[in-house]
């Protein structure tokens, strides 16, 4: 039996078939029903509102405009997810040319950054959390971010990373210690 | 928190800490999520920009050679072309007549009377009578019977005997004028 997020992912893909009026529809559904779990992906990413807002809108033109790609032999979710992450990555790539970041020089620039940002209200203690989130290789990060924040699960993890559960798992203990250890240095 | 996850985070304490916390840090702007799919919308419906394609190194040279191509290059490539040729033509042609007695002399065995008469035959205004008898000598004797041949004075290649010579002033000597022999001496 189909579960409920299904039939709305056939719902959604049927009207972006259809093309004209109905795509549209199909996208606002699409939005709807995922533009805020894609937002906070790639805001855990790429941390900053404005630099998440740019990307989730490429990602989401991306998706509208390929979704006739789109051929159904993942769920509609991890496909999503893919363009998302490729678009952060590509992102972060690009930002990291633009500006050296190091890693082990006290309290890193992105503590600075979030203290000055209007949408972050969070305290010392999240803020040392993200910069330490922010030393992470970006897979790791990725990993990190969908167990620790999202709680997903290794196995819908593999599926949507094509990785096995026991490197996920190896990836995610690693992940955790980095960060103690991140926070230890700085206390 | 699921109890897998807490359980992964026992031997970390800031991690399980900042977990069991309420939720805090990242916000998003007032409204955010009620006006993203608009503004999503106006943009799919931008037309899209033309990529921004680098030519390769092949395309780059026909595009060099297209350059050319156009009118006011092509003219020029065109008058280069023609008096290149011309020039090639002219060159060979002077170097083909210079070298032509040459050849007509180390082939001259290879060629047939009736090809040395025709050519003969042609070009006798452009000779005057003792490069026409030099070249031709005894080798050609069938010369002597050509029509022009026959009319050019008979002239032995053995030494002429003195009688000879005195008959045949004998025989000129009335249809020269005076002046013409006060020229000789």
């Amino acid at each position: 039996m189909m579960q409920n997020s299904e039939i709305v992912d056939e719902r959604i893909l049927s009207l972006l078939r259809e093309g004209g009026s109905h795509a549209e529809s199909g996208f606002r559904l699409l939005m709807e029903q995922y533009q805020e779990r894609l937002y906070w992906q790639i805001r855990r990413m790429v941390l900053d509102h404005e630099d998440a807002n740019d990307v989730l809108q490429n990602c989401l033109v991306k998706v509208f405009r390929s979704s006739h790609t789109f051929e159904g032999k993942s769920k509609l979710y991890t496909w999503l997810y893919r363009i998302a992450t490729n678009e952060a990555i590509t992102f972060l790539n690009k930002k990291k040319q633009r500006q050296a970041t190091p890693l082990d020089a006290g309290e890193s620039p992105l503590a600075n950054r979030l203290r000055a940002d209007d949408h972050f209200d969070g305290d010392e203690a999240q803020r040392k959390l993200m910069s330490a989130i922010e030393t992470l290789p970006d897979k790791q990060r990725q990993v990190f971010n969908l167990r620790y924040f999202d709680e997903m699960s290794y196995a819908e993890m593999s599926e949507l990373l094509g990785t096995s559960e026991g490197a996920l798992k190896a990836s995610f203990h690693h992940a955790v210690k980095k960060i103690e250890g991140f926070v230890g240095r700085y206390d | 928190m699921k109890d897998e996850l807490r359980d992964e985070l026992e031997n970390s304490p800031f991690l399980k800490k900042m977990k069991e916390q309420p939720s805090g840090g990242f916000q998003v702007p007032k409204n955010y999520f009620q006006h993203l799919p608009n503004e999503v919308l106006r943009k799919v419906k931008e037309p899209v920009p033309a990529p921004v394609v680098h030519p390769s190194l092949w395309e780059q040279i026909g595009q060099f050679v297209q350059g050319f191509l156009q009118p006011r290059y092509a003219l020029a490539l065109a008058s280069v072309v023609v008096l290149a040729v011309a020039a090639v033509v002219f060159f060979k042609d002077k170097n083909a007549t210079t070298t032509l007695p040459a050849m007509a002399e180390i082939r001259l065995e290879d060629i047939s009377d009736e090809e040395l008469f025709a050519y003969v035959s042609d070009n006798i205004n452009d000779y005057d009578h003792e490069q026409v008898l030099e070249a031709t000598g005894d080798k050609v004797p069938a010369l002597k019977a050509t029509p022009k041949a026959q009319g050019l004075p008979k002239i032995k290649t053995q030494k002429p005997e003195t009688k000879e010579i005195e008959a045949y002033l004998d025989e000129t000597i009335d249809e020269i004028d005076v002046e013409d022999l006060e020229a000789f001496f």
